[in-house]
């Protein structure tokens, strides 16, 4: 559906985007991250022809975001960051220009608006002015008008900022549902909501995308936390030694509650890395606590990439 | 024969696709037992290959669950249609605001003194001081109607939303600069008892009338093409109004007498007449339709006009 290749674009001498590159598949929410700055909302504002790319190619559904622009129009939705909206028109108002100038009118436009006021919950507020309205309405507002002729291309630009935990839901549920017969690009640097959302993670840094892998891959890197009770020094130096697995992480907790490791296998299985530890702690007549799978955080990965990226420049 | 064919096995592929429930059979059970030549139902098991028209025309069948399925975009409105659909949210936009009301009420001020000042004085049926008075009228209310235009739009962040809407360019300016020149047109309605009480009292020329509206028209179309051009220029509506006014306030008065008599040069002044946005205007309300002034007009706007896409299009290259 979203086809980025080479993308490059300066900012007078300013480097945004570094010769980015990926794609998005019809069925997929992907989460785009990153910190301020990184070239978010520059590739954003190229797949929603707001601005043309200086080098690379762009499509979406097939057309070239600078030879077919109004194609390229059609087929998305757009909800711009902090959901930009005219503060003296009602909702009802906005939504039907929106309709409108995306080609719906008559009964069909009727049927959209009420069904994208039901799906964002905004059926109440129809005839509110849009500047009366808290910012999660508003941005409630933004969601629908961007559904309202169901584009098979959905861009939204942070559209968590402003909302509170149960709004969030609501909209990631949304999302996510719209998600499975459309393509969703969302750029957050919320990242707990980008991990409820996604089913895929681009991590974009100074203008280059760090990482492009799914979910669910990045957050259950294969790894086994165990904690373990005996002399704190002689279990981390064992650990830090272990066969056939490397230290990724350890705590020491208070004296007499033990120490935590976090392993990661190197040429081995989960499980005999697993059976390792076990059988470590039993014959060095340690207490073993606790041994599961390992869990990393998105914030962990976060740094972790974009840190990788700093050394290797 | 074939159209049942393809009816029956229907159910089945709509179960296969991730079990979605057949919203659009069970919302119409009607259109396959009615034996209409429903192409919304036959459309229904191509949605899954994507099929363009058949999910065009699946949009006309009554649904009442939201369509899961992913389709092609809607056609997208024509030109013309988004040339109105534009048109018609500025409007609403001027008369959201106070803008339109103030504008218009000291118009009408201000014309109603115009017009009355010397009417029983000169005690002729005319109206010329009216129309003498309108270019500096509209030098005054044009850049309170484009100023916002583009300014706002951009200061707002509303622009990012308007430009990834399938509305090419020129036409999102055109339908601005018309509805901008329709409240002009609003404007110069209200002006019409002046000169029905004029017939009513005298005996009216109706040429130079009819002339002085073209003209103001023509001159509201220019004034409005350069105020949108300005606005798109700048980030406040300050700005852009004060812009306005000097800019087009400048190519009004080099063509003005009481500039060009200062002038030694006489082929300098009669350039500067020629090019000058108020000159021809009032040759137009004397009554005296030419070729070339209505052209000069005309070209006027279509220059600022063409200036305004040309920086909207520079901007996504930045």
């Amino acid at each position: 559906m979203i086809h980025v290749e080479n993308l490059t674009k300066h900012y007078g001498s300013f480097l945004a985007l570094d010769a980015v590159n990926f794609h998005l598949d019809r069925g997929e929410v992907v989460g785009f991250l990153g910190p301020n700055g990184a070239g978010k909302t520059t590739t954003i504002k190229i797949l929603t022809c707001n601005l043309y790319p200086e080098s690379g190619t762009v499509t979406v559904a097939g057309f070239d975001v600078r030879t077919d622009e109004l194609e390229v129009q059609r087929r998305i939705g757009y909800l711009a960051e902090s959901a930009p909206l005219y503060r003296d028109m009602l909702v009802r108002e906005y939504l039907t220009f929106m309709g409108e100038a995306r080609g719906l009118h008559g009964l069909p436009l009727l049927r959209a608006i009420d069904r994208v006021a039901q799906q964002c919950g905004i059926e109440k507020y129809l005839g509110r002015p849009i500047g009366h309205l808290s910012k999660g309405y508003r941005q409630r507002v933004g969601l629908a008008q961007a559904l309202i002729h169901e584009p098979e291309v959905l861009i939204l630009d942070e559209p968590y900022t402003g909302l509170d935990p149960l709004q969030i839901i609501e909209i990631r549920n949304l999302v996510k549902d719209y998600g499975r017969n459309h393509t969703v690009l969302l750029s957050s640097h919320i990242l707990s909501e980008v991990e409820a959302t996604c089913n895929r993670v681009l991590i974009i840094h100074e203008g280059r995308i760090v990482t492009d892998e799914s979910a669910s891959l990045l957050l259950h890197q294969d790894s086994v936390f165990a904690r373990v009770i005996g002399p704190d020094p002689e279990i981390l130096a064992h650990f830090g030694a272990f066969e056939g697995a490397s230290l990724i992480g350890s705590h020491r907790l208070a004296s007499g509650e033990g120490v935590e490791v976090h392993l990661k296998p190197e040429g081995k299985t989960l499980d005999a890395l697993a059976t390792g530890i076990s059988a470590a702690c039993r014959e060095k007549g340690w207490s073993l606590l606790y041994l599961g799978p390992g869990t990393v955080t998105f914030e962990d990965l976060f740094l972790q990439f974009t840190k990788k990226k700093d050394a290797r420049a | 024969m074939t159209e049942k064919d393809t009816k029956s096995p229907e159910p089945e592929v709509k179960e296969e696709r991730a079990g979605v429930p057949s919203t659009a059979t069970a919302g119409v059970p009607s259109t396959a037992t009615a034996g209409v030549p429903s192409t919304a139902t036959v459309g229904v098991p191509e949605l899954a290959a994507a099929d363009p028209e058949a999910t065009m025309k699946i949009q006309d069948a009554p649904q009442r669950r939201p369509r899961k399925a992913g389709g092609a975009a809607h056609p997208g409105p024509s030109a013309w249609r988004s040339f109105y659909v534009v048109w018609k949210k500025e409007s609403a936009g001027f008369f959201h605001s106070p803008v339109a009301y103030v504008i218009l009420g000291g118009f009408a001020l201000l014309v109603s003194w115009l017009f009355f000042d010397q009417f029983w004085l000169r005690n002729e049926a005319s109206v010329r001081p009216l129309f003498a008075g309108m270019p500096l009228l509209f030098l005054l209310i044009t850049p309170l109607l484009t100023m916002r235009s583009w300014a706002e739009e951009r200061s707002t962040g509303t622009a990012d939303q308007l430009f990834s809407l399938p509305v090419s360019l020129p036409v999102l300016t055109l339908g601005k600069a018309a509805a901008c020149l329709g409240v002009l047109l609003l404007a110069l309605a209200i002006t019409l008892p002046y000169p029905i009480m004029a017939e009513s009292l005298g005996n009216l020329d109706w040429g130079p009338v009819f002339g002085g509206y073209i003209a103001a028209i023509l001159l509201g179309a220019a004034y409005v093409s350069i105020g949108l051009f300005l606005s798109s220029l700048t980030r406040t509506q300050i700005e852009a109004a004060f812009l306005t006014f000097f800019v087009a306030g400048f190519l009004y008065f080099i063509g003005e007498p009481f500039f060009l008599d200062r002038m030694e040069n006489p082929q300098a002044a009669l350039f500067l007449t020629r090019l000058g946005l108020g000159s021809r205007f009032s040759s137009i309300a004397r009554g005296v339709l030419d070729l070339r002034d209505l052209l000069y007009y005309v070209s006027v706007t279509a220059f600022f006009v063409m200036l305004n896409v040309a920086v909207l299009r520079h901007r996504k290259w930045l």
